[in-house]
């Protein structure tokens, strides 16, 4: 018996007129990595930005069906704000608000009731060791962040996740905008992540799908094409649109 | 070879329009200091106001206080008519609605917030000439400019960072005040000072409102001049245009110190950053 961390049941999501999404179902395991795969506008990034909510801020669209989060309906049991504090989301551009390392992760943590400077700094370590980021600026935790690289600037947007304690990470490209050594840093994080969070990564890079997921989705056109163990559908593909993706993008 | 000739024609145009602008400027500047500065003695400087030394010490302080107090009751309510325009309002019909309201009011001539501050503050709610009629009246006319300012810089901040707070678990009030906000802090300090640059030259909405007594205000309910209104006043009574120009040169010394504190500030907050 899986355990069942995410359900997604007959989800469809329109903006305005446009179907983004049609009648999706599919889960996501817990503790494992998931990662989303199709061409750009397939609709990858939108399922990833409905499990959180985040689809909430944008008025013109539209949500149907059913996700759920340890069987709760996240639309009708769960507030966005509780749900976002549990499903954790970093972002393909890294995005540090303009304030200390320190103040970044502890933005977090603070808005949801914790304090203490002493719990604080506990959190900033441990979510710092965690994104792989502690050694190369436990000495600069007053610097502002935006004067981090990009690639330190992703690890610490994992952290500023990380503080929160999210039960779920969903990332969405979130190396496609970094040199190879810092993604390559980031795969490793996730890698060992993965022992406390479900991760669900949209990626356009299939080498990172066959590298770090357990399981590969395959959507094109807002509809899941096929979904397998990640090996199984690198190998053996079973539909025609994914045999024909699979190539393209592998080259 | 026309179409280099109206391009020519064009840049000559564009320079002109260019040089006038710098010019009349220069002019303006040149004709109040070299007028204004050598009247400038310390007398005018004299605390306490009379009919020998025409001092303009009274209404410069006046006119600290009232930018002070404008700014203390506007920039408050501006800032949260702006988080509501921009980020909670659900209607855009609404929304399009107050904005344009808004604006409208931005554009309207101060001297009709000086009768409706004088029908509604000094006569209706028995205010009188005073500092309370002239600081309300005055709030009312920059709120306008400061909401539409306000509103602006916290519309061009990135998306992302909204999404990033949000995707924290924090409210639609904590993204805005702790993030959109500070991020926005150099738009809505630029409003501001345009407020304060306008409060400092207001002279119709204030003198049915404030009054044009000399004296420095000892309150709430004081009438008093800013120094605007002093040079009005001077400049009315025909006599004394020679101290009129003094209090101008003042006053543009005045407005270029503040614009570089400002600004020093805002440079400074950027450097803060590391």
């Amino acid at each position: 018996m899986v355990n069942e961390k995410i359900c997604i049941q007959n989800l469809s999501v329109r903006y305005g007129d446009v179907n983004i999404l049609k009648d999706i179902s599919t889960f996501f395991k817990e503790n494992s990595i998931t990662a989303l795969i199709g061409s750009s506008g397939c609709g990858k990034s939108t399922l990833l930005r409905t499990i959180n909510r985040l689809t909430d801020l944008d008025g013109n669209c539209a949500v149907e069906g059913k996700i759920l989060l340890d069987k709760k309906d996240i639309f009708r049991d769960i507030g966005a704000n509780e749900l976002r504090k549990r499903v954790g989301m970093v972002f393909q551009k890294p995005n540090p608000f303009d304030m200390s390392i320190y103040d970044n992760i502890a933005f977090g943590p603070r808005i949801h009731g914790i304090k203490s400077k002493i719990d604080l700094d506990e959190i900033a370590e441990n979510t710092l060791r965690s994104a792989a980021l502690w050694d190369e600026v436990k000495d600069y935790l007053k610097k502002n962040a935006l004067k981090l690289s990009g690639g330190q600037q992703q690890r610490l947007c994992i952290a500023r996740a990380l503080a929160v304690k999210p039960e779920v990470l969903l990332m969405d490209e979130a190396t496609s905008a970094l040199d190879p050594t810092s993604a390559a840093k980031i795969e490793e994080v996730m890698l060992e992540l993965k022992q406390r969070c479900t991760i669900i990564a949209v990626t356009h890079s299939m080498a990172q799908a066959i590298r770090i997921s357990d399981k590969t989705v395959f959507l094109a056109n807002g509809m899941i094409i096929e979904e397998a163990d990640t090996a199984k559908l690198f190998t053996s593909p079973q539909e025609a649109k994914t045999k024909q993706f699979i190539k393209s993008a592998l080259g | 070879m026309k179409r280099y000739a109206v391009s020519a024609l064009l840049y000559l145009a564009a320079a002109f329009a260019a040089a006038a602008t710098l010019i009349s400027f220069l002019a303006i500047i040149a004709d109040i200091m070299i007028k204004g500065l050598p009247e400038i003695s310390l007398k005018l400087f004299s605390p306490v106001y009379d009919g020998e030394n025409f001092s303009m010490l009274p209404a410069c302080i006046n006119t600290v206080f009232m930018v002070a107090f404008v700014m203390a009751l506007s920039l408050p309510a501006a800032l949260f008519a702006a988080i509501y325009l921009s980020e909670y309002s659900e209607s855009e019909t609404i929304c399009r609605l107050i904005k344009s309201a808004v604006q409208t009011l931005a554009s309207l001539p101060s001297i009709i917030y000086g009768i409706f501050g004088y029908l509604c503050f000094t006569v209706r709610m028995k205010m009188g000439f005073s500092f309370i009629s002239g600081a309300l009246t005055m709030s009312l006319m920059v709120l306008p400019i400061m909401i539409v300012s306000t509103q602006s810089a916290l519309a061009s901040v990135s998306n992302q960072i909204r999404e990033g707070g949000c995707a924290l678990g924090a409210t639609k009030a904590i993204v805005a005040l702790k993030l959109l906000v500070p991020a926005a802090k150099r738009g809505i300090i630029s409003g501001a000072i345009l407020s304060a640059g306008k409060v400092v030259g207001e002279t119709a909405a204030l003198i049915y409102t404030l009054g044009s007594s000399a004296e420095m205000i000892s309150g709430l309910f004081s009438s008093g001049r800013t120094i605007a209104v002093h040079i009005y006043a001077m400049c009315c009574e025909g006599l004394y245009v020679d101290r009129a120009y003094a209090a101008s040169a003042v006053i543009i010394i005045i407005v270029v110190v503040i614009n570089a504190l400002a600004n020093f500030a805002a440079l400074k907050s950027r450097e803060e950053r590391w």
